[in-house]
Order: structure tokens, then sequence, then C-alpha cells
């Protein structure tokens, strides 16, 4: 898309480039700084007259429901279509099928590209003072951004009940979810066998 | 606020899952891309007229326009990317080319009416690039790319049994991750099951991982403008400009992760594929007004309405996990009935706003006598505005509050900023020589370094035979961070990005 663009610009531009002259032999205005306005002559422009004959031929080349006589066509109504002679082409009247030949195919997954949204979230710290043994806890946003400095890692289980950790990875399934919105005609994948 | 954060995590935690907040600023963190000669004077464009770019920043300065100029141009980008992630640095360079403002300008009025003149405009413009590429690659002893796969599939509440299916609900990440055994249910002592990746089994034994993030971006935002503006008794001018964004972005991710141990730990490497496009087209509104009290004084108001986008993401992933003996691969049109998954949707990009002042030194007739001029904007973007809603033809309650939360989401992560542009002219007759800077402030609410866009640029212009030559150098540079993976129950980790580009670009007009 973007060659296309750049090679009709191009065209444009050279076209026009060789085309003007308007501003070849005098200053050329920076409209930034003034932009003059065109002069233009007054000039009388006599009305032609067009025969009844070569105004139905104009008309006619505009809009094709007047080519024929000088009588509206009717099968180019919009509100009449399919009229004919007393008869509706309506496909609604038609007694069978329209359309034939549709394949049902699969419907398309439409599930969006997706991200834990909670990880956006500060994470809840838990702080307890050793003297008066009061418990504070705070939003917090900390990272591990080094091998050799910060937080060591901590296995995760379970039975783990800290505050400042959500422990999330227990296999607890629910009732199942909903569905993608491409809704059903799904089947089975079947894992390959683990050794 | 503290209720805005509950409700997103309550509703997450139904389903924690959704299109990504990082989309949100993709299409409004960009600095102005206009003709050389705006790039030049670092893009401020507010209030200063006279180019074709005004079409995109302040309409109103089309209303300057009493001649017909028909203008293109290109740019050459030349980007290196330096990244830091968990102290190892990674160098990488590539080239682009971007389009600049392509159009036509029209003054529509003549010497009988002088008091209500009329100017129109069409163009079509890049007004954002995507083409990128970089990489994260260092060790990590403390956490694993595949455990957010463990931590959603735990999270999601489906059975082994829900996720592999031929139209998953988890496609791309979960369902590649159990079908490949990267991450699989492990009997605890206490008999409960546990979701555990197959890197954990190293990293709890206290060793670690190489990773090694590959990104390439492309694409970008290309939009269509039609400018009306009107001159009242050059003192006010007017405009208004009807934008049509139409916007293509690909991606292309590896993630590679290689057991760094000697040991027989179950896990050996895993490479893992994420091709994603976003294409679609939207409607935007600009509107501009410019006063000019006195002869060479000139102030600027513009407003930029929400941009109504209209996209559809498409997604295949591909996953090859190698165990210690047997490895297994996957695509995930497995798991998407045989095809590419596509979901659509609605993404409302923020407004913003911009003031701004321009003194031109003599705007006379005569251009040998025309000797510069100085501008200045100041802009708001208001990046937390950006909001989300599914546009699929069959919309589940889950996906309605997925995309309200996510709403939410971008409001607590970004935040408004401010953009500062500055640039100059010096005019010799027919020879210009310009100046400028640009500086875009930190979207992050909170964020772990500082973020900033920031432009040192320079050009000469060429005026004459009734046309015009300009060449401008941008020096761009961003700093910016980048989470490659996320998780809830561990410190996160980032990478740092510092991105240096040396922007050539170069236009022609021609007065007609």
């Amino acid at each position: 898309m973007k060659n296309k663009i750049i090679l009709l610009a191009l065209g444009g531009a050279f076209f026009l480039g060789s085309c003007t002259s308007a501003y070849k032999s005098t200053q050329t205005p920076d409209d930034v700084y003034y932009s003059p306005l065109r002069d233009v002559k007054e000039s009388k422009v006599e009305e032609e007259y067009i025969s009844r004959e070569d105004r139905q031929i104009r008309i006619g080349t505009r809009n094709p429901r007047w080519r024929y006589d000088d009588n509206w066509d009717y099968r180019y109504d919009p509100y009449r279509y399919g009229y004919h002679y007393g008869y509706y082409y309506n496909p609604y009247y038609y007694p069978y099928p329209v359309y034939s030949g549709i394949t049902v195919r699969d419907p398309k997954n439409t599930t969006p590209r997706t991200t834990n949204l909670s990880t956006y979230s500060p994470q809840t710290l838990t702080t307890r003072d050793p003297k008066t043994g009061k418990v504070t806890t705070i939003r917090t946003r900390t990272y591990n951004q080094s091998n050799q400095r910060g937080e060591t890692r901590r296995i995760l289980r379970p039975s783990d009940n800290r505050s400042d950790y959500n422990n999330n990875r227990t296999y607890s399934p629910s009732s199942g979810g909903s569905r993608p919105s491409g809704g059903g005609g799904s089947t089975p994948v079947v894992r390959p066998p683990r050794p | 606020m503290k209720k805005i954060i509950l409700t997103a995590l309550s509703i997450s935690s139904l389903q924690a899952f959704a299109q990504i907040p990082e989309d949100a600023i993709r299409y409004s963190w960009f600095p102005v891309n206009g003709s050389a000669r705006v790039n030049s004077i670092g893009g401020a464009m507010g209030s200063l007229s006279g180019d074709i770019t005004a079409a995109y920043v302040n309409p109103a300065g089309i209303g300057f326009y009493n001649t017909r100029e028909v203008m293109f141009g290109l740019n050459l980008l030349n980007q290196k990317m330096r990244t830091n992630y968990r102290d190892s640095i990674t160098r990488t360079k590539n080239n682009t080319l971007l389009l600049s403002p392509v159009g036509v300008v029209m003054g529509l009025g003549t010497n009988r009416d002088k008091k209500n003149l009329t100017s129109v405009a069409f163009a079509v413009n890049q007004t954002a690039s995507f083409n990128r590429q970089y990489r994260f690659r260092g060790y990590n002893n403390y956490s694993s790319f595949s455990e957010q796969f463990a931590e959603e599939f735990a999270k999601s509440g489906y059975t082994i049994d829900a996720v592999l299916q031929s139209n998953s609900p988890i496609p791309y990440t979960a369902a590649p991750a159990l079908y490949t055994y990267l991450i699989d249910t492990v009997r605890q002592t206490d008999g409960s099951y546990q979701v555990r990746a197959a890197p954990e089994n190293l990293l709890d034994q206290g060793h670690a991982v190489l990773q090694d993030f590959s990104y390439e971006t492309s694409g970008g935002i290309y939009e269509l403008a039609a400018t009306v503006a009107t001159n009242k008794g050059n003192k006010w001018y007017f405009g208004g400009t009807v934008g049509i964004p139409i916007v293509s972005f690909n991606s292309l991710t590896q993630v590679t992760e290689t057991d760094t141990s000697s040991a027989v730990n179950g896990f050996q490497s895993f490479t893992y594929k994420d091709d994603f496009s976003t294409t679609g087209a939207g409607a935007n509104l600009k509107l501009g007004a410019i006063y000019r009290p006195k002869d060479y004084i000139r102030l600027g108001l513009a407003f930029h309405t929400p941009t109504l986008l209209y996209l559809t993401d498409k997604r295949n992933t591909s996953l090859l996990t190698e165990l210690d003996g047997p490895s297994y691969t996957v695509n995930s049109n497995t798991f998407t009935n045989g095809s590419r998954g596509s979901a659509s949707y609605l993404q409302i990009s923020p407004w913003k706003a911009l003031i701004s002042g321009s003194y031109v030194f003599r705007e006379v007739q005569d251009t040998r006598k025309q000797r510069g001029f100085v501008t200045a904007d100041i802009e708001y973007v208001h990046h937390r505005g950006t909001s989300f809603k599914s546009t699929n033809e069959e919309v589940t309650a889950d996906e309605k509050a997925y995309y309200k939360a996510l709403t939410r989401v971008v409001k607590e992560t970004y935040k408004g900023a401010f953009n500062f542009r500055l640039g100059g002219e010096v005019k010799f007759n027919v020879i210009m020589a310009r100046l400028g800077f640009a500086y875009y402030g930190n979207p992050y609410k909170n964020s772990p370094e500082k973020a900033y866009q920031m432009q040192f640029s320079g050009g000469l212009g060429y005026r004459n035979h009734g046309m015009f030559i300009d060449l401008g150098y941008v020096h761009h540079t961003v700093r910016d961070q980048q989470f490659p993976y996320r998780l809830e129950d561990r410190l996160n980790t980032y990478g740092t990005l510092r991105n240096t580009r040396g922007q050539i670009v170069a236009t022609v007009g021609f007065k007609f």
C-alpha cells in the first residue's frame, strides 16, 4: 500500500511540476509568511442554448432511467424493484430457497489476545512492627531485575498461605468457564502420550 | 481509585484475561510526523500555518493559504535499539521508510471577497510507524516465561479436557503449553494438584534458564485527512479535519528458554512463536483556531477528538517443547478450528489538546524581506482515556466484562502527559535554515524507569521557480521499558529499551 501511495504521489507531483508555470518567472510565495490572493478578472459568460433533443440526450447519458423516451423507467425505481408487468420477482415471494450450495464451516475462534490484568496492579505486602506488633498492609511495586540481587525464588506450594503472595497455581477446575464467542463446534484434541 | 482496582481485580479473577493494556499507548504515544519543514522545527505546528501538516495538528493553519500547492515526502529511518535485560545488554539495528504528508492544498479565495476566504486540503500521511526490531536476552534464576501459562490455566477454572479442544477458550497460550507438556498438573504430597511449568523444576533447584525474546514489529497508522478552513478578516482562522486512520500492525515474537544446568530435571528448552496482526480503520475529528491579534503574532488552539478504531486481531502461535528425552510441537490452529483466530473490537484512543504561539518576522509579500519565525506548542494527551469494546458477532457477558476491566486497568496504568515542541527558521530569500526540539512526556502512571521521547532536529529549505524542496534531519531518542511477561504470584522483571533513530526527511512541492 505504501509503495502504491509513493508511486502515485511521485507521478502526480511530477505531472503538476511539468504543468505549473504560474510562479516560474515570479517570486514563489511562502504561505507561512504571506499568501497572496489570486487575481481573478470578471468575465461575462453567455448562456448556451440547448435544444430539447440535446437536453434529452444529456439527461439520458447521466441517468439511465431517462434513457428511453421521455418517461421514467420504473425498472430502475427502488420502491418498485422487481415489479414488471404485474408480477414481482421478489425473493421473499419465491417459494424455494434462493441461496444454495452453502457449506457449513466450523466457527471462527474469536478469543481475544489475553493477559492477566491482575498483574498490572501493585502487589500487597504485609509488615509487622516487632515492637508494637502492629500489622500494616501496603500496596507496592517491586521488581526482580537481577540474578545476584533481589528476592530469592520461593517454591510455590498449595499449602502456602502468605498474604504477600497470591498462589494461584492450584488445579481446582470449577464449572469449566465460558466458551469463546465463536460458539460450539468443538471436538476434543488428544495430547500425544508421554513416556 | 481503590474501588476501581478492586472492581477490576474482581472481574479479572473470574477469568483474568483480555486484550492487553500495552495496546493502549501504541496509538497515542508517538511524535508528529509532518513535512521535512515541520519535522525540522520539532513538529511545532499549532499556530504556524502555511504547511499541509497543519491538517494533522491545527487545521486552522490551512486557512492561511490563498495559493495552491501539491507536495509529497519521504522519511528514511535508521534505528538502533539497545536493551538491558537482567544485566545483559543486546544491540540491534534496522532501516525503514516512512511516508510524509502527500496531498494538495487549495486556497479558494480571490481578490473579490477578501473578508471571508476558504481553503481546503486533502492529504494522506503516515502518522506513526511500528517498524522495530529488538531483543531481550539474559539468564534468569527467578522465574520463567512459561509460568504465566501455568498461572493462566490454574486461574481459568477449566479442566485440561476443556482447554484441549478444537475450539479452545485459551487457544494461543495454555492449550499449546498443555499439549506439549510445557505445563502440566503435578500431584502434591497433600493429595492436591498444582499446575506447574517444566522450567520450574530447575529454577526451584537454584539453576537458571537462558531467556531470549526476539521482537519484530512492522506497519503503521496511515491517516487520510480532508480539511476545510476559513479566514475571517486575517484576524481569526478556523479549521476542521475529518481524519480516517488506517491501522496495520504486525508483530512476530519468538521466545526461547534453555536449561543452563547439566542436571536431568525434565526440561531442556522451549521455543514459542507468536504471530499477531491488527488491522482496521477509524475516524476522528480535529478542530482548531488561530488568532492573529497583531501582525507577526499568532496564537493557536486545537482539539483532537478521541479516535474510534474498529480493529481486528488475527493470531497464530506455535510451541516446540523439548523435555529431557521426548519433544512435542503444536500450532494454535489446532485449537482454533484449523484457521487463525480472529477477534474484533472497538478501541477508542484518547483525545488531545494543544495551545501554541508563533512570532513571524516580517509577514510581507516580498519574499526577499521575509526573515524567519519562532514557534512553540504545548500539547496534552489523555493517554489514560483509551477504552475497548468487543465487536465480535456474538459477544458473551464475560467478554464484555473483560473489556470493561481492561479499560479500568488502562486508567490505572497510564496517565495524561504533556508534550512540548519548539522550533524556528531563518530565511535568506530563497534559502531557509531550521532548528527544532521536541519532548514527549511519560505516559505511565507507575513506571519503574522514566519513559520519554526527545527529538533534536535541523534542516534546510529552498523555494523558487514555483517549487520547494526541504531536507531535514531528526535525532530521536526513546526511553521505555517492557515486561516480556507478567506473573501475579512472583515479582516481575522488565527490560529497558533505548531506541535511537536517525531520520532523514525530504519533501518536494509545487505551486500551481
